[in-house]
């Protein structure tokens, strides 16, 4: 089913507040915004009588191979679309603020992007791992993970070893 | 004489005479309690087994125990990641002698659909000896009772299962010193 | 002044009434809960990852999976996010067929949800009655796919089998007997004094504190919000179709049963209409063998049994998928464990899980 994404003119009207939101003339025109900028953007969108995306649908990362992109889906029910914003985080550092001051429900939907893509939320309540065990090496999204298996966990008393041990 | 042609003529089909270990054993095989350790999957298909249609009862291998110090069956009902593999390993270790493994379902046989993910263990025979594996994804209800039948013969028949898992030692030795 | 102290109770992986692998950290003050912390990925199997290197039909059969339980809703919401990537049209009769597969299978998993609730909470025969009934809908789907559980049916660009006259009879035969069996349930488990006192007014919380958690599905329907993405959204041919959407009150454990077991003859009246209103035709559109949608991504949500499942694809033009990302309602909804626990005794934390209702492979992914 096709969904209402903003329009380009109502994005550029959202625009007007922020210096480092940029728009692409796409199909669906995501916002692209810098971290500093970031938090002030989703709190207009929440908030703004006007908008009102309280619903937030998808929180995820994807690897670019140069930048790592953060991506939020907001949904609003009183316009009926969506909006998609996006941040761009440099490779080797990824560090954004964590939109949970203004979402609380993205607690574990950010911890899983730092779990599996590597991405630091700053100013997040409680940011570990996940999913994966806490002394696990990696990212294991991102597109040059490489990884060996290791050896698994061995029982140590095994019945048929004890059995073979007495004869 | 033998002990058998003692016993009157008229009480022949009222008798068994056998070994202690042998009636153990049929004791054993006809009331195997498996732990109740679903990890995915599987796990519907093995509540499945053990409610009204497939009716497990029927065989006597209804009670499914919470507390591994109480079963003696412990089947690997669906896929098993690495952070999942200790705790596996510690259930089967908690589990008192005679124990048996059951893999159910085709990711505890070798890792499924799932073999090459990061995170997923090539099958519970990396671990733990298994002595019955049903195919399958996830296998039948009939799958599973065919299984615990399965086991039932093997359980009847200690040697069998003594030389498997000495075979399943050895290989595993030989994989350690390749590695 | 008497000094107390909290301490820590670590309930799982291996536990009688955690579903699944699930575990949950417990901090403890005498027998009362002050903080539920649950800790996930012992069913990890890196599913986001392993679709990257598999062609789009080849993914299909990993969402099958995710919620082992609702199987045919996971394939749908995968399904549809291709589908739109890639611009192919449903035939109207596949849609029909899909939408009946998903409400079978929403009953399905309600029937699991309530007859595990029953299960923990001491009333085994009602987790015998719930998968006694969930057999008959398991019939309706060996007949079309063959499968009991991961059943890979609904395929993109339409469904693999058609709903024979076989299907349609035993379909019959199961909506005669859905208000049967849910009046016997309410005889003996809506009516039973120790089940019930189990349940209400435990774990309640209120629509602002569900909503800020970005709880969905049946969790957010019981705190009052009305919010179905089949009636919002209308996708397939929901919007023709006439239903309620049923709401709690409280937003307590009872709510939360209450709303699965009124769900249940909700999407009993959406398949009856759909039996009746499915047009003959032809099952499948024509899809490319090597299908390769243009660049771009697509965020695809439909209400799953638990909630909004939400599929994220980007595609970069080739065969595979760049990037997936499931939205999986469990997932999230695990966040108001805590909240719901926070207050409650041990054995309430009980009720709590089986009520949020998580489906480990669908939150571990």
């Amino acid at each position: 089913m096709k969904q209402r994404y903003l329009t380009a003119e109502e994005l550029a009207r959202i625009k007007g507040n922020f210096y480092t939101v940029s728009i692409d003339e796409e199909e669906k025109p995501p916002i692209y915004v810098s971290p500093e900028e970031f938090i002030p953007l989703m709190q207009l969108l929440k908030t703004n009588p006007r908008l009102l995306f309280t619903h937030l649908s998808c929180l995820t990362a994807v690897d670019w191979k140069d930048t790592i992109d953060v991506v939020y889906y907001l949904f609003s029910e009183y316009l009926g679309a969506y909006v998609v914003v996006k941040v761009k985080t440099i490779r080797n550092h990824p560090e954004i603020p964590s939109v949970t001051s203004v979402f609380p429900g993205a607690e574990f939907e950010e911890r899983e992007v730092y779990d599996l893509m590597g991405v630091k939320f700053t100013g997040h309540p409680d940011m570990r791992r996940i999913l994966m065990p806490e002394d696990f090496k990696g990212h294991p999204l991102r597109k040059d993970f490489k990884y060996e298996k290791p050896a698994p966990p061995k029982a140590t008393r095994v019945s048929g070893e004890e059995e073979e041990a007495d004869a | 004489m033998e002990l058998r042609d003692r016993v009157p003529e008229s009480l022949r089909q009222n008798v068994l005479i056998l070994k202690v270990d042998e009636l153990f054993r049929w004791a054993h095989a006809n009331s195997i309690w498996p732990l109740s350790s679903g990890l995915a999957c599987c796990a519907i298909e093995m509540m499945s087994t053990a409610t009204a249609r497939f009716d497990l009862s029927r065989f006597g291998y209804e009670v499914f125990r919470p507390c591994p110090r109480q079963a003696d069956l412990l089947i690997v009902a669906g896929t098993l990641t690495y952070k999942m593999a200790d705790p596996i390993v510690r259930l089967y270790e908690e589990m008192p002698e005679p124990k048996y493994v059951i893999a159910m379902g085709s990711c505890a046989i070798a890792g499924g659909p799932f073999a090459d993910s990061y995170s997923v263990v090539e099958g519970i025979d990396e671990v733990l000896p298994v002595d019955v594996y049903i195919p399958g994804c996830p296998p039948r209800p009939e799958a599973l009772i065919d299984g615990m039948l399965k086991l039932r013969e093997k359980i009847m028949h200690p040697e069998r299962v003594a030389a498997e898992r000495a075979k399943w030692a050895e290989r595993k030795k030989a994989k350690e010193a390749k590695a | 002044m008497k000094r107390t102290e909290t301490y820590l109770l670590n309930m799982g992986p291996q536990h009688p009434s955690t579903h699944g692998v699930l575990q949950v950290k417990l901090t403890l003050d005498g027998e009362r809960i002050l903080k539920a912390e649950p800790v996930l990925g012992y069913l990890h199997r890196g599913i986001e990852k392993l679709m990257e290197s598999r062609t789009y039909f080849q993914c299909l059969p990993y969402t099958d999976r995710l919620d082992y339980i609702s199987s045919m809703n996971n394939n749908f919401g995968f399904a549809m996010a291709v589908e739109e990537l890639a611009g192919i049209e449903v035939p109207r009769r596949a849609e029909f067929i899909r939408v009946i597969m998903a409400e079978l299978n929403r009953i399905n998993s309600h029937l699991i949800g309530i007859g595990t609730l029953a299960n923990d909470l001491g009333a085994s025969t009602g987790m015998l009655y719930c998968f006694r009934d969930r057999e008959y809908i398991l019939d309706i789907f060996n007949e079309v796919c063959g499968a009991r559980q991961t059943f890979h049916y609904i395929r993109i660009g339409g469904v693999a089998g058609d709903f024979t006259d076989k299907a349609r009879e035993l379909t019959e035969a199961f909506l005669e007997r859905v208000p049967k069996f849910l009046s016997e349930y309410d005889q003996l488990l809506t009516g039973n004094e120790i089940f019930t006192r189990r349940i209400i007014g435990i774990s309640a919380m209120t629509a602002k504190e569900a909503l800020d958690l970005n709880m969905t599905g049946p969790n957010l329907r019981a705190t009052g919000v009305a919010r179905d993405l089949r009636k919002l959204d209308g996708y397939s041919v929901y919007g023709e179709l006439d239903f309620d959407i049923p709401v709690g009150e409280h937003g307590d454990n009872w709510d939360r049963y209450q709303v699965k077991m009124k769900e249940m003859a909700e999407s009993a009246k959406i398949i009856r209409q759909c039996l009746d209103k499915m047009p003959e035709g032809l099952i499948m559109a024509k899809v490319p063998k090597m299908l390769k949608p243009p660049k771009g991504e697509v965020y695809s949500r439909t209400e799953g049994t638990r909630g909004e499942l939400g599929f994220y694809i980007v595609s970069d033009g080739t065969t595979k998928p760049y990037r997936v990302h499931i939205r999986r309602p469990s997932f999230v909804n695990m966040q108001g464990l805590d909240l719901m626990c926070r207050g409650m005794l041990i054995g309430d934390s009980v009720s709590a899980y089986s009520s949020i209702d998580p489906i480990m492979g669908e939150v571990d992914c």
